[in-house]
């Protein structure tokens, strides 16, 4: 068990922080009103172990002639990683992993005394999903494939690695190990906040060490999604009609020009035109951490696995 | 239901969840709990007001995906607050655990087939009312066993509270059921919001953006005004479209 290291007034002022965000409804953070602060220790399952990986495959350049040339990539992957996952059924309150700060200070405590959740989550089936999970990490970490991805119908690629080192076009080999090195059942201390705005109830949840919001919900801004929705899609019909309109300046042999241009500027208005959709669709509702629902996400998500130690021991070549 | 006493003086033993050794609050003697042939009673406390859960109803009926007046009216025609019972077993099979879980009780509730116990106190129950009504377990303990596998580690009745709400909209009624442990809201079906105003509104401002893009540069620079209509039209339609019903307007 970890030592709560924040009060309620911290964790009332990390969510007024959190509120300032210009996603969230105009003033929220004067016109909410807290209902309720209380403190919660969840349980997490911690698995600390290295994650070992071999990937082979290719990158692939093509030259100015249409020419392709495979080049062949090897990385050997020797890392330590640190995977959570909560040991009970988070409900609302979206939180799933955890990563411990430095100056958290582990305190021998009886669950019974505190407001402590139970496991409701094996621990077998916890442990197999860490496996899993830094088995996948070091292999991504190694030179993950190339995926396909698409916005608003523009079609790109894009790497899963991490590595600066390697992007692989194709993975041709991979395989991975996970040794593990420890594996034991923490509860975490939090802050769970709910507070009332224009009649509705929303919770964050606050991380109880570093007083940091790590999940929770609020009022999305409307003026904010009108405004997306107006100079957004407007700019994106203007960038697609002036692309249109382009083709009329080239003739004979630029006629390759015009057509770049006219395809720079539609994939411009679709990516342009997916972002505004979604704040606009969904901006009614702001979402941080792992809260359930429609709506638009704001800051990070605490990854499940954790990477301790990287590159000191890996081999790129 | 198990009642315990201690082997020693006889008095009342209760046992926390997942512990297996239990002192006598009244001689000291520690007692070891074989948890695989008892059934244990636990109960989640309820943390969340009917007040609290409504606002959680409130806030969720104005979420994205919910019909754009649903928030102001939606007509509640219940909201009872109740302890609904689910089995929860512990096995181990090949050498691994795994938690199951089953509604103890037939229902047509949303969300209480899909059952998760939800994040709370697990606090012994010994019997007698709370402050909601109980559900009282009709589905068997055996018929849930006979679908295990592996071996007992225990097994248990949980009762968690639940608000059983039914709403109705348009002359249609909906229930949802909120978790009034961490305010979750498991909704069934419900009014769904289409989609087709917003793609209206961005549709009129992309027209006009385009019609600005194109003109003012074959025909004359002064039409790029368009594309600022374009912005003034999507700001005034998505602003349409986002209003909402005040209370005072229902």
């Amino acid at each position: 068990m970890y030592r709560m290291e924040k009060t309620a007034d911290d964790a009332k002022a990390a969510v007024k922080a959190w509120m300032k965000s210009g996603k969230t409804a105009k003033n929220l953070e004067n016109l909410a009103e807290f209902t309720e602060v209380s403190a919660a220790y969840l349980p997490f399952w911690r698995l600390i172990a290295r994650g070992k990986a071999c990937v082979c495959g290719y990158t692939e350049h093509k030259d100015s002639k249409g020419n392709t040339t495979r080049y062949p990539h090897e990385a050997l992957i020797n890392r330590e990683y640190i995977y959570s996952e909560i040991a009970c059924d988070a409900g609302d309150l979206g939180v799933r992993s955890i990563q411990l700060p430095e100056n958290a200070r582990a305190v021998s405590a009886d669950t019974a005394d505190l407001p402590a959740f139970p496991v409701t989550v094996s621990k077998d089936e916890c442990r197999e999903n860490g496996y899993a999970a830094i088995k996948k990490q070091a292999i991504k970490d190694g030179g993950g494939e190339m995926q396909s991805g698409e916005i608003g119908g523009f079609k790109f690629k894009y790497s899963t690695s991490f590595s600066k080192q390697l992007a692989l076009d194709k993975v041709t080999f991979s395989r991975a190990f996970c040794i593990p090195k420890g594996f034991s059942l923490i509860y975490y201390p939090f802050y769970i906040v709910r507070y009332d705005f224009q009649g509705r109830s929303y919770t964050a949840a606050v991380d109880g060490i570093t007083g940091k919001v790590v999940s929770g919900r609020a009022p999305g801004n409307a003026g904010r999604q009108s405004w997306f929705a107006g100079i957004g899609v407007a700019a994106a019909g203007m960038v697609a009609g002036a692309a249109t309109a382009s083709f009329s300046f080239f003739t004979g042999e630029d006629i390759k020009a015009a057509i770049a241009i006219i395809i720079f500027g539609y994939v411009f208005a679709g990516i342009l035109t997916a972002i505004v959709w979604k704040q606009f669709r969904d901006g009614g509702e702001v979402l941080t951490g792992y809260a359930k629902g429609r709506g638009i996400s704001h800051g990070k998500q605490i990854s499940m696995v954790e990477t301790v130690s990287a590159d000191m021991f890996d081999y790129y070549g | 239901m198990t009642q315990f006493t201690c082997p020693r003086c006889g008095a009342p033993l209760e046992a926390a969840a997942g512990t297996h050794i239990v002192i006598c609050p009244n001689c000291q003697t520690l007692t070891y709990i074989d948890r695989r042939e008892a059934v244990f009673f636990y109960k989640i406390p309820l943390s969340v007001s009917e007040t609290e859960a409504k606002r959680i109803f409130k806030r969720w009926s104005a979420g994205p995906s919910m019909d754009k007046n649903l928030e102001a009216e939606a007509k509640i025609t219940r909201f009872e607050a109740k302890y609904f019972p689910v089995f929860s077993f512990v096995r181990k099979t090949g050498g691994k655990e795994a938690y199951s879980v089953f509604p103890a009780k037939n229902t047509t509730l949303p969300g209480m087939h899909s059952l998760k116990i939800p994040p709370g106190n697990l606090d012994t129950y010994t019997g007698g009312s709370l402050d909601a009504p109980i559900l009282e377990p009709d589905v068997s303990l055996e018929s849930c066993i006979s679908q295990l596998s592996g071996d007992a580690v225990s097994q248990s009745i949980v009762y968690f509270p639940i608000y059983d709400v039914t709403y109705t909209f348009r002359g249609e009624s909906y229930s949802a059921v909120i978790d009034a442990a961490s305010g979750d809201i498991h909704p069934g079906r419900y009014p769904e919001r289409s989609s087709g105003s917003f793609a209206g509104a961005l549709a009129a401002a992309v027209i006009l953006g385009f019609a600005g893009g194109i003109l003012g540069i074959l025909v004359h620079p002064a039409l790029f005004l368009l594309s600022a209509a374009g912005i003034a039209a999507g700001k005034l339609l998505g602003t349409a479209v986002l209003h909402r019903k005040t209370e005072a307007a229902k």
